[in-house]
């Protein structure tokens, strides 16, 4: 017996099946040994990268808090959390929560991509679909690079995923290396994402040639305006906008309400170009709606963001048809009467009917560009290049046309002389179309406006031209190389 | 039957002669039964019967009779050719003799090296103990038992000598029958319980190495004893009532207070808003609805134990059914469990031995909805506290209020009554325990013991709120289900050689050696639904939700496999020396590291046994024991080492889409948390061994902790798991055993046991200090604050936040001290500006108490007298602070929630109050954690007191023996804490949590009042 227990002891040691009773076997998750071998893995793994955008401190919320309080369409009651009011009023401290948020939310967001994109290639399937794969996967990394830049200026930059042997304090890099990293990955995504009448009805919602070229307009227009600009950047810009418009593949819709249709996400012919998308359980829901709406209303909100009483007032008469879908003071009883409201609130994106009182679960959708958009960068672009150019106003007056801005209310140099009344103009236009969309505070950073509009909008002192968010000082603790 | 014939042909062959006697106690004079007597060169021996008499057969070869029993002196009688012997066996004095069940073997008490702790069932068997662990709260030096939910079947978290880990488990290994890790004590019946051995110091548990950092607590089940077969059978019945209420505002004093509110917030904010209630509405509302009351009630419970016990010298067995049902003391709740449990002996052959130890349980809980969550969903407790004492339970048709009116000022929270009535939150768990282990003799001295075990637990969870609740139509759920099953199933492999060895007179060897294996696998299924039209069918049928949500599984298994070996020495019956040895393999830590190896020595010296004490005349026993080891906590949790992709979701198309992502930072290094520990006793008896007692003193170094290490998030990640930091406790146990009087007809014995731990964190992988512990994210403005700070060289648990410094009186006063940030008004409690830059901010925290405490104790007295014995039992905790969140809601923070009537007495002009602010104040709340809501837990109870009868029955009866009982538990308890139990911990339910939300107090069940009266029979 002793002899069997020895010769059982000296196998257990000998031929490794300790070895094989101690490997741990992972049954209900996935690990470096079994994931990433089948196109289903490439496609879940790229869902993944996605689905760090709905979560409230990113997409959800954080997003639009720092750029929308950032500029002057958008306030909060002053028992507010001091890390919004901070935000609203330019004085947010390197501990500030939602910066933080943002920050972090980004960079996983960013590894997530990097991990998509180190290791689908090597899985063997139809290749223009890997390629569509990564390239969605370089599009959301581009547009989390865009977005770190735009608000922190020099950022680290991780190009691979994160593994036990990184390292893991890489520095910062400079924003003039970390531009062409971000349009070398929209050019990519651009060549290799489907058009968007491409993309099959059940990955609606994924990125198109078409979004990529919107961003990359976008990322080319904001970097004309800065010291590090490239000299072919407006041109470069204006070829993206207009591979857009002329794709056919976008359109403004008819109504402008038809936008922020959440039943109808989709149409033939679509003006939104990406958005975050968003539904009702068991998907992920969008806090937006709750956060925008008057408490006194039904359904109510938590009324925790609203409008500044000048927003109001700077639609011109004439543009009725968006200020009353886009904002309103009006709070509807139980029993269907209605009060006014001390305060104006966001309704744009409340025609969600599934949303009910206090939810954190819409289904409205996050936009990060549409048809209009780009019809107004295309403005933008044409007025840099040439602003003797009459074609600048094609783009510009679409978007009023489809408001019910049409006639007198169209613009021309008649009524918009001067660069400083397009510039004006645009950002006019830009505001009523565009308003609590998540533009704000970059378009007035790029335009050059920022102070002053915030100074008028809202009374708020900004003590630079194009302020930058603190790094969070919790980054800033564990790694020195991230001081601000 | 066969060894039987065998004998008795054996016994024709041989010359045969009949031996007959009675044996005697030498103390009481009674007859004793089942006293063994077995004589040298035959097999067979006998059992005394129930008159103490007895008759063997006995060889021609055979010389002496041994007689033996439990506890006292075996005697040895030369036979002689008598026919009748009569012997008088004699109680053995103190316990130096017992066999103390250590890891992988027994010991004698006298030659333990180890600091070890006994309890038996004979310890507690006048008092009736419905979870095992209450067996050792107080009766165990160096053991802190904290019932963290009131709740029946609730949670208790055992420290055995402080708290060794920031991140993984502290609670002790539990090893049951000698099946390691079966930790549920829940649906272990109590009853079936015969002894608890608790492992304290490394000399004693390194032998369960990676898992024997926090100490192992051993079980050991009633076995058979030989002799004639016993019945027993057991009832008792109790009723439970709440205790230590909250005392809050009545109707009218409410309404007083809110109409107060708007008054003040109106004139500091030049306001005109219409107070709530008119003066004619409060005077018509009169005390209204005490929501404590109405949710909680008068609560019975009740026992009933039946066992059959007995066996012959070859087979033993014992089979009992027990059935206990705990009705909770808030409505709709309950804990019930039956178990049915065979325990068998065999002895095959001299050589050849068998066992069996199994059980069968099945319990059942319906749990009320308490919770730490505040807000809409804080559960039965929270909203009884908070709910408008205005608002009836039931409105004038009859159905349940849900709103609080006349306006909604209080939180919509919904009716705690309609909420604790119509909720199912119910666990049923049905467990198997079963062990079974072969022993063979294969040459004289040396033993193989092969045991294997499984424990298989099925656990059924269902959770159903109907579409009519508030919680249910605020979310437009229309009703929620929630039904899971958890499959958990564990097996054991444990061989061993043991090796005993009496070399000579001055040298005996006892080594051990083994090895074993053991798996633990864990499945989960779930599915719920929302959308209800119709609540009658509740969980059972998820496919008339109109909202299906996505259902949930997982698997998960770790595996251990260990060598290990311990020898003990003994040279010259003095001098003891241990030393032992294990080698864990475990799949949890990471490919470069499978295996740790956890050594550990002790000596001791039995000082009595040296002339130079012996002729002091002082000591009866004396004995000092001293050793070093190192152990480990595997509970780092499965697959935390490598690469894990987890799910997550998207939608594209407006439908939910599954998402893959990287979740961790792999770590192939991970490994167990290191616990190395120095242990110095000394065992002490006088009056020969009248007085016994026990003194330790350890310290203990925890290093390589599992750590949360933050990372910069440029990684994706916002911590790497690593092993790093320290932790170190140090301690001192005492305990004391005293029979002061030990007369025929009366005695008193008292025992007693105290321990202090100081536990200090010695480094955080290099940071200084970490913030840590869990609050309430519906308090504060922010969200849930930090509560606490690990900071190095203070003790984990140090309460973290601001000081309170009483109110301020005057805009004067409040001008003068040149604050500005936040802006305060006289009435509003003054917070202490520490760096005086005139702002509170969060660089103004400081330490403002500690939940760990100075020190523990308890002592049991009891006293008989004929055949009446009186057990007290106190039991108190000294020197910890308690984190009141609740007095956010119900002194000052929150404006608008039902309040503490002393809030009566706020604030209301320079002078009025200094403790309490004016009540529109909602500064505390927006701080955050402060040091008026922690509060003094030093508390001492008489936790049991209990009143025996032992019914005299007359001989010759059917019935043998009954025992009438009558005990009152938690019955009186002296503290400053101002909520329910000053036992509490609310965040102790989620184990993650347990290390660092100590002592908070947040919607907590309420503890009970219990009287029991019980009934022993035995047949």
């Amino acid at each position: 017996m002793k002899k069997q227990l020895l010769i059982l002891l000296a196998a257990c040691l000998i031929t490794g099946s300790c070895k094989k009773f101690l490997t741990e076997t992972p049954y209900s998750l996935l690990s470096t040994n079994n994931f990433y071998q089948s196109p289903g893995d490439a496609e879940v793994a790229l869902n993944g990268v996605f689905a760090t955008l709905t979560a409230q401190t990113y997409y959800g919320r954080t997003s639009w808090t720092v750029s929308e309080l950032g500029g002057e369409d958008l306030t909060v009651p002053s028992n507010s959390s001091s890390d919004r009011i901070t935000l609203g009023n330019y004085t947010a401290t390197s501990s500030n929560g939602e910066v933080a948020n943002w920050w972090n939310n980004i960079y996983s967001m960013i590894n997530r991509a990097n991990d998509v994109i180190e290791h689908v290639p090597g899985i063997a399937m139809d290749i223009p679909t890997r390629n569509d794969i990564v390239g969605n996967a370089r599009f959301l990394r581009a547009l989390g690079y865009f977005e770190l830049i735009r608000s922190f200026g020099d950022v680290p930059l991780l190009l691979t995923p994160t593994t036990a042997t990184s390292p893991l304090f890489p520095g910062k890099t400079a924003i003039a290396t970390i531009y062409p990293q971000i349009i070398s990955d929209l050019q990519y995504a651009e060549a290799n994402c489907l058009n968007e009448n491409q993309i099959p009805t059940a990955n609606k919602g994924r990125v198109s040639s078409g979004a990529a070229s919107a961003i990359l307009g976008k990322v080319y227009l904001t970097r004309a305006a800065t010291p590090g600009a490239d000299a072919n950047d407006y041109t470069n810009a204006l070829t993206e906008c207009n591979k857009v418009i002329n794709s056919g593949q976008y359109a403004l819709l008819a109504n402008y309400k038809s936008i922020f249709d959440w039943t109808n996400k989709f149409p033939a012919v679509p003006e939104n170009i990406f958005s975050v998308q968003f539904a009702e359980p068991p998907s992920v829901g969008n806090i937006i709606i709750r956060m925008l709406t008057s408490a006194k209303t039904t359904p109510a909100g938590s009324a925790s963001f609203y409008a500044p009483p000048a927003f109001p007032l700077t639609y011109i008469a004439a543009d009725s048809i968006r200020k009353k879908f886009s904002i309103t003071n009006q709070d509807k009883s139980a029993s269907g009467t209605y009060t006014t409201d001390a305060n104006y609130f966001y309704s744009k994106f409340s025609s969600d009917p599934t949303w009910t009182a206090q939810s954190n679960n819409s289904e409205a959708n996050w936009i990060i560009t549409r048809y209009a958009d780009v019809l107004l960068m295309q403005s933008e672009a044409l007025h840099f290049i040439n602003p003797a150019d009459p074609n600048q106003f094609n783009g510009i007056n679409a978007v009023r046309t489809r408001a019910g801005l049409t006639g007198v209310n169209q613009l021309n140099f008649t009524n918009t002389p001067g660069p400083d009344d397009f510039i004006t103009a645009l950002l006019n236009e830009r505001s009523w179309e565009l308003c609590m969309e998540g533009h704000r505070r970059w378009d007035l950073i790029r335009l050059g406006r920022l102070q002053s509009a915030l100074l008028t909008g809202k009374g708020v002192t900004v003590p630079s031209a194009d302020p930058l968010l603190p790094i969070p000082l919790a980054q800033i603790a564990l790694d020195s190389l991230l001081a601000n | 039957m066969l060894a039987f014939i065998l004998s008795l042909s054996s016994a024709l062959r041989a010359q045969v002669h009949t031996v007959a006697g009675t044996i005697t106690d030498s103390k009481t004079g009674e007859k004793m039964q089942g006293v063994s007597i077995t004589a040298d060169h035959q097999k067979h021996g006998t059992v005394t019967n129930a008159d103490g008499t007895y008759t063997l057969k006995v060889s021609a070869n055979s010389q002496k009779l041994n007689f033996s029993f439990v506890g006292y002196t075996t005697q040895t009688v030369p036979i002689d050719s008598k026919t009748v012997i009569d012997v008088t066996l004699e109680p053995q004095n103190g316990t130096l003799n017992d066999v103390i069940l250590i890891g992988y073997g027994t010991q004698r008490r006298k030659d333990l090296t180890g600091s070890i702790a006994s309890i038996s069932a004979k310890d507690v068997d006048e008092t009736p103990i419905t979870r095992p662990d209450q067996m050792i709260q107080g009766r165990a030096s160096g053991v802190q038992v904290i019932q963290t939910n009131s709740a029946p079947g609730g949670n208790i978290s055992i420290r055995i000598r402080g708290t060794n880990s920031i991140n993984s488990s502290n609670e002790p290994l539990f090893v049951v029958d000698g099946f390691p890790g079966a930790g549920d004590l829940n649906t272990i019946n109590p009853s079936d319980i015969e002894s608890i051995e608790i492992l304290k110091d490394a000399s004693a548990t390194a032998i369960y190495g990676s898992r024997g950092a926090n100490g192992v607590v051993l079980i050991t089940t009633k076995k058979g004893k030989a002799g004639t077969q016993t019945v027993s059978f057991e009832n008792y019945y109790g009723t439970q009532t709440a205790q230590h209420l909250y005392k809050m505002m009545n109707a009218t004093q409410f309404a007083t207070y809110l109409d107060s509110v708007t008054a003040q917030n109106n004139r500091l904010s030049n306001t005109t808003v219409a107070p709530p209630y008119t003066s004619a509405q409060i005077g018509s509302l009169g005390a209204g609805t005490n929501w404590e009351k109405a949710v909680l009630r008068t609560a019975p419970m009740e026992n009933h134990q039946l066992s059959l016990a007995g066996g012959t010298q070859d087979s033993r067995y014992n089979l009992s059914v027990n059935y206990f049902d705990q009705q909770g003391i808030v409505i709709n709740s309950w804990f019930k469990r039956g178990t049915i449990r065979f325990n068998f002996d065999k002895t095959i052959s001299p050589k050849f031995r068998m066992g069996l130890t199994s059980q069968l349980a099945f319990s059942n809980e319906n749990d009320a909805l308490v919770n730490t969550n505040g807000g809409a969903s804080g559960g039965v407790m929270y909203d009884a506290l908070r709910f408008n004492p205005a608002t009836p339970v039931k409105d004038s048709t009859g159905n349940y209020t849900y709103t609080t009116g006349p306006a909604p000022y209080v939180d919509l929270a919904g009716n705690p009554v309609a909420y604790a009535r119509s909720t199912t939150n119910r666990t049923n768990n049905y467990r198997s325990l079963i062990n079974a282990f072969l022993e063979y003799e294969l040459i004289k001295g040396l033993k193989f013991k092969t045991l294997a075990g499984a424990d298989i637990e099925y656990t059924t969870y269902d959770f159903f709120t109907p579409s009519y609740l508030y919680a249910s139509t605020q979310n437009t759920s229309s009703g929620n289900a929630v039904k899971n099953a958890n499959t958990d199933y564990s097996w054991v492999t444990e061989n061993t050689l043991t090796f005993d060895k009496k070399i000579d007179g001055n040298n005996v060897i006892n080594a051990v050696g083994g090895f074993s294996a053991q798996v633990f696998q864990q499945g989960t299924l779930g599915g719920s639904a929302n959308g209800f039209f119709t609540n009658d069918l509740g969980t059972n049928n998820l496919s008339i939700g109109s909202t299906p949500l996505v259902p949930a599984s997982s698997q998960q298994k770790n595996t251990l496999a260990s060598f290990f070996g311990r020898i003990n020495y003994r040279l010259f019956e003095k001098y003891l020396f241990t030393a032992t040895m294990r080698a864990d393999g475990s799949s949890r830590f990471g490919t470069g590291n499978k295996w740790g190896y956890f050594p550990s020595g002790a000596f001791a010296w039995r000082l009595i046994d040296e002339n130079f004490i012996k002729s002091l005349n002082v000591f009866s026993d004396l004995k000092l024991r001293t050793g070093y080891g190192v152990t480990g906590n595997q509970e780092i949790g499965d697959y935390q080492s490598i690469p894990q992709y987890t799910t997550n979701s998207y939608t594209l198309d407006n439908t939910r889409v599954v998402g893959v992502s990287i979740n961790n930072i792999p770590n192939p290094k991970l490994s167990w948390e290191q616990t190395a520990s120095a242990d110095l006793g000394l065992d002490f008896g006088f009056l020969n061994n009248r007085l016994t007692g026990t003194i330790d003193l350890y310290s203990k170094k925890t290093t390589k902790l599992l750590f949360n290490e933050y990372v910069p998030t440029t990684s994706g990640f916002s911590s790497e798991l690593i092993n790093a930091g320290s932790v170190g406790n140090k301690g001192i146990d005492l305990s004391l055993d005293f029979t002061a009087i030990d007369h025929k007809t009366f005695g008193w014995k008292i025992f007693g046991d105290f321990s202090s731990n100081k536990n200090k964190v010695l480094n955080l992988n290099g940071t200084n200090n970490l913030l840590a512990g869990n609050s309430s994210s519906s308090i504060f403005t922010g969200g849930g604050q930090p509560t606490s700070i690990l900071e190095v060289g203070h003790p984990i648990g140090s309460f973290y936040g601001y000081k309170f410094a009483g109110i301020w009186q005057t805009q004067d006063q409040i001008t003068k001290s040149g604050q500005t940030s936040p802006v305060v008004h006289p009435g509003d409690p003054i917070y202490v500006d520490e760096n005086k830059d005139g702002a509170i901010t969060g660089a103004d925290r400081v330490i403002i108490g500690h939940a760990l405490p100075k020190f523990i104790y308890g002592f049991t007295n009891t006293f008989r007298y004929g055949r009446f014995t009186l057990t007290a039992f106190v039991q108190g905790v000294y020197g910890d602070d308690i984190l009141n969140e609740n007095l956010y809601d119900i002194q000052n923070g929150f404006s608008t929630d039902n309040k503490l009537a002393s809030v009566v007495h706020s604030w209301t002009g320079p002078g009025t109050s200094n403790t309490q602010a004016r009540v529109s104040s909602t500064l505390r709340r927006s701080t955050g954690i402060t040091s008026d809501v922690i509060q003094d837990g030093t508390y001492i109870r008489l936790k049991t007191a209990s009143l025996s009868y032992n019914i005299k029955i007359p001989k010759n009866k059917a019935l043998k023996s009954a025992l009438l009982y009558i005990t009152g538990q938690n019955l009186l308890t002296r503290t400053h804490y101002s909520g329910f139990d000053p036992e509490v911990n609310s965040y102790g339910n989620n184990s993650n949590s347990n290390n660092l939300s100590l002592n908070t107090d947040y919607g907590s069940y309420p503890s009970a009042r219990t009287y029991i009266v019980g009934l022993k029979l035995g047949l």
